[in-house]
């Protein structure tokens, strides 16, 4: 038993990491809220089915093997098939869709976006409709995000009220599901479990996900037993409806309205198109930020940096890192990129509001820029040209050099043979050179006895080579001394 | 006190007059012939000053703007003409002259980028080229082949930016070099005065040159000898046209097309303009060699051999003529091109190219793309591996101890509480610093305290991709001893292989290099 180190329990660990290990009291969202929230037949996935998957998906990540997935279900093609898995068709259309989402995401805002297009309201409205928008978005992005669903830093009370509050305004689900779904994505980023799968085109991750009703086969499940212990997301769970109701709607309709009057424009400007943009702006991290863009530190997953994601989604978009580094608190990491949410925190960590912030060390961060640096390199080298590598050139001796050399055009450059005939009316410096060098060792005269050639010039020369020399005379030095020594040795 | 101080001085003085005579003279005459020697190391300092001066390029860069900017000033005049036809022409002058100086001193004379076909064209180069005050071609261009040929060199180098800023802007044009015999016989060597002398001596070397190069070398060699001559009369002719380009010409223009005073023309279209087209030049030379000029956004893109720097700021650019790219025209001097992309701004390429299409100039050499990415990814490469070696990659494998799984088993249970031992890949880590990082969680952590994860890493819980497994390398501790060591021995060798493979791989890029080592 000493002798051996054992080998953990993947199942074991799966159960741990999808937190089927321990009880986790049951917390329901009470009425229609329940609903919203996915089924639970998505979540309820034992640890067995999570770790058999598990290994297949990142072997198709990282190329080692290729299965064909899905085969088994186009066999048996029965009405057993899962709405989700049935193709669309006149019949079953309105099968498809999750008609409770359709109107939270897509009817109520087209309403709203009609009647903020019919209605402008006072300036007052407008900036506190900004206001509003600026506060929920944060919420989501400092508070939902990296507070909760990634345990970026600690936050003090007043301020995760004031996240839960503004967040629920977003009209995006509670805490405990929100966080839940964002970290099953990052820990099956780009498989079939993922709830918002970026392979799977840009409107399923944007708005498509949650449009359909998704396939119950895909199961995924993670660990989220330190949200639940958190009284805030227990209770903002719970009435979940009642919050989203009072802070995306009520609020802004009651401040406009006893402030200034308006309460159709608090309504329409400060309650719908609200929301409506925050959603739009996080569901783009979802798809804008696996689409456009850079990957500067892993291109084997889809997600990708770029600036304008960035602009729309309060610094969201530097995603590429983001997933390399999830608990990090930034998103960004040069002055220049636009991270509001890195600044917010920040700014309530020198207030005290915010403690324990997370950050990767700068090793790891700049390792990972520097092999994905690497490996795009390796792929540009790997379409040009650089000559026949000096190991598969064929071996001249002196004689056979100076049969040809002076006809063909040769010379050598450090104990290479160079075919530069062709070359000669371009040289540079005039031909005269060359040729003056033509069927001799042009070393010295090559290397700074004439002109010291650039990088560039080693670079042409070297895709002109022919052959390596056998005794050229620095070898022949070196042989004839080690000969000698080896001699004396002998000797003695 | 000072009274004190003298009367003890005249009473020394007293006494040495009185004691002995002949020793007071003496010392003052010591004195004299010290002063005299000082006086005239001095006055031999000053003699070499003013003969070490360049008085000509003196004129041109110092005295003639500045009296005209003192005049300007004193007049209380603008700086820029008030008559709209003299500003039409300034700039249009301005334009002319410095492409004049850009294609034909610079890509022509001394890069010969392209070849002339036209002898009005060679002719409008040299005398307009000439209203820059810069110096004749001969002079300029050997002296910036010079330039290229030993860029950074302490002696050699014409513009040596280690002498600063302003010794690589103005100093070398206005004093002479110490090793001004040195740059005659270059200047001598690049354009000779006896053409035929030096070029019969090459013939010399080459008695046996095959028939099928000569033509095509005495073509060659003839429009050398031509451009060679035009060089020699530029030389000979360069203070008039210098006078003619920069007085004379805008006068007139301003007095009589543009119905200005003569001043105004000498002032304007005259000093001024040369003043601003010298800078656009100088400043290739100064500024495009210094690293430390934050706003111009330097960088190195094609080689970090010499100081040379690409300059990426698109105003400035503007305003110079898009002539910044600096460690492109190192690399590529004989490139007509100021820059590799075609979006460059880059009016001198664009006034060549035009020349071309016209037929006036032919052979435009032009460097093949290949080449030029081959260069930056070697620089790339380069900067890769710098930044690497900086870098924390863990404990090389063959260094790690060996620990056997007994050992290990009791290091686990001795530390169960309060540090977490993971082994993966029969590689033990210690991941106590990281736990509360862990994006998974400590709990995952903890459930794999003292086992082999291996299969959990990669994959079986979650798959765990490049940053992680950097981490991960940092926080290796042993190497378990489980008797067969081979899987770990292949790590050694493919990842202290990856290291060799990465300097092999800038070495491959460029065979040269082993080849000159061996």
């Amino acid at each position: 038993m000493l002798d051996s180190v054992e080998a953990v329990d993947l199942t074991q660990l799966n159960a741990v990491a999808a937190g089927t290990n321990k009880k986790t009291p049951r917390i329901v969202a009470a009425g229609l809220g329940g609903k919203l929230m996915g089924t639970k037949s998505l979540v309820d996935a034992t640890a067995e089915e999570i770790s058999k998957q598990s290994l297949q998906d990142f072997a198709k990540i990282t190329g080692q093997q290729r299965k064909e997935e899905g085969a088994a279900s186009t066999v048996d093609k029965d009405s057993k098939l899962h709405i989700s898995e049935q193709p669309w068709n006149a019949n079953n259309w309105w099968k498809h869709i999750n008609w409770l989402n359709f109107i939270l995401v897509v009817a109520v805002p087209l309403y709203g976006l009609y009647h903020a297009c019919i209605y402008i309201p006072p300036v007052k409205t407008l900036v506190m409709a900004f206001i509003l928008y600026v506060f929920s978005g944060i919420s989501i992005t400092a508070g939902y995000h990296r507070l909760w669903a990634h345990k970026a830093y600690d936050a003090a009370l007043p301020v995760r009220l004031f996240f839960a509050f503004f967040g629920a305004g977003a009209v995006e689900g509670s805490i405990k599901w929100w966080g839940h779904s964002h970290r099953i994505h990052h820990r099956y980023t780009d498989t079939h479990r993922d709830p918002y799968d970026a392979r799977r085109g840009f409107w399923y991750s944007h708005m498509g996900w949650m449009l359909q009703i998704a396939n119950p086969k895909y199961k995924a499940r993670a660990d989220i037993s330190d949200l639940t212990s958190d009284w805030i997301i227990r209770v903002q769970h719970r009435h979940y409806l009642l919050f989203m109701v009072l802070s995306a709607v009520v609020f802004p309709t009651v401040v406009a309205g006893l402030g200034w009057g308006d309460w159709w424009g608090g309504f329409i400007w400060g309650g719908l198109v609200k929301a409506f943009v925050i959603q739009q702006a996080t569901f783009c991290v979802n798809s804008l930020a696996h689409w456009i863009g850079t990957q500067p530190f892993d291109d084997r997953r889809t997600p990708r940096d770029h600036a304008l994601t960035a602009l729309v989604t309060f610094g969201e978009g530097y995603h590429n890192f983001h997933h390399e580094f999830p608990s990090d608190y930034r998103n960004a990491l040069k002055w220049y990129q636009y991270d509001p949410t890195k600044v917010t925190i920040w700014a309530l960590s020198k207030l005290g509001l915010a403690y324990n912030l997370r950050t990767f060390s700068q090793n790891a961060i700049e390792q990972g820029l520097l092999q994905q640096q690497q490996k795009k390199l390796d792929r540009l080298k790997h379409k040009l040209s650089w000559g026949t590598p000096v190991d598969e050139l064929p071996v001249w001796d002196r004689d056979t050099f100076n049969a040809k050399g002076k006809e063909n055009g040769l010379l050598i450059v450090s104990g290479i043979v160079y075919d530069v005939k062709k070359f000669i009316g371009q040289h540079p410096g005039g031909q005269a050179l060359v040729r003056a060098s033509l069927g001799k060792d042009a070393t010295t005269a090559f290397n700074g006895g004439v002109y010291a050639h650039s990088n560039a010039a080693h670079n042409l020369l070297a895709g002109m080579r022919i052959a390596v020399i056998k005794d050229a005379e620095v070898h022949g030095n070196t042989f004839a001394v080690q000969e000698l020594y080896m001699g004396k040795k002998k000797d003695i | 006190m000072s009274e004190g101080a003298t009367r003890s001085i005249r009473v020394r003085r007293a006494k040495g007059s009185n004691n002995d005579g002949g020793t007071h003279s003496k010392l003052l005459s010591q004195a004299q012939h010290l002063k005299k020697t000082q006086l005239n190391e001095i006055r031999k300092r000053k003699r070499d000053f003013l003969t070490r001066i360049h008085y000509t390029n003196f004129a041109t860069v110092v005295v003639f703007p500045g009296l005209v900017l003192l005049y300007v000033l004193y007049n209380q005049m603008s700086i820029s003409p008030q008559n709209t036809k003299t500003l039409i022409f300034t700039v249009v002058y301005f334009n002319i002259t410095l492409l004049s100086f850009t294609a034909g001193y610079h890509k022509c004379f001394a890069h010969n980028t392209f070849k002339l076909r036209s002898r009005p064209l060679m002719f409008s180069f040299g005398i307009f080229g000439a209203s820059l005050g810069l110096g004749s071609i001969r002079n300029w261009a050997a002296l910036h082949r010079a330039h290229h040929q030993f860029t950074d060199d302490t002696v050699k180098d014409p513009h040596l930016i280690k002498r600063g800023f302003l010794w690589a802007h103005w100093g070398w044009l206005i004093k002479k070099p110490k090793i001004l015999t040195f740059y005659k016989e270059f200047i001598e060597q690049e354009f000779p005065q006896d053409y035929h002398c030096a070029r019969n001596i090459v013939n010399e070397v080459n008695v046996d040159v095959p028939q099928e190069y000569t033509e095509f070398e005495l073509l060659r060699s003839d429009y050398e000898y031509k451009i060679n001559q035009f060089v020699l009369w530029q030389r000979r002719w360069y203070f008039p046209l210098l006078m003619v380009t920069t007085l004379v010409i805008p006068g007139l223009v301003a007095k009589y097309i543009c119905h200005d005073t003569f001043i105004n023309g000498i002032i304007y279209p005259g000093v001024l303009r040369m003043l601003l087209c010298q800078q656009a030049i100088l400043i290739t030379e100064s500024v495009c060699h210094m690293s430390n000029i934050g706003f111009l956004f330097p960088t190195q893109v094609f080689s970090e051999k010499n100081s040379s720097q690409n300059c990426n700021n698109p105003l400035i650019s503007f305003l110079t003529y898009g002539q910044l790219r600096q460690n492109f025209h190192h690399e590529f001097p004989h490139d007509y091109r100021c820059g590799h992309s075609a979006f460059d701004y880059d009016p001198t390429k664009w006034f060549i190219w035009g020349l071309s299409c016209l037929g006036l100039v032919e052979e435009l050499s032009k460097t093949p793309l290949e080449l030029i990415t081959q260069l930056q990814i070697q620089q790339q490469q380069q900067v890769i591996n710098r930044v690497k070696s900086q870098l924390n990659w863990g404990t090389p494998l063959s260094k790690l101890p060996l620990i056997t799984p007994r050992e290990l088993n009791r290091i686990v249970n001795a530390n169960a509480l309060d540090r977490i031992y993971i082994i993966i890949q029969n590689i033990i880590h210690d991941i106590t610093p990281f736990m509360d990082q862990h994006p998974g969680g400590v709990a995952l952590l903890k459930a794999s305290h003292g086992k082999d994860a291996t299969k959990a890493f990669y994959g079986g819980v979650y798959g765990h991709l490049t940053a992680a497994v950097n981490l991960l390398a940092t926080m290796r501790i042993g190497v378990l001893d489980v008797g067969n060591d081979e899987e770990v021995w292949k790590r050694v060798v493919t990842e202290e292989g990856s290291v060799k493979e990465a300097v092999s791989s800038r070495g491959d890029s460029k065979q040269y290099r082993t080849a000159e080592a061996a």
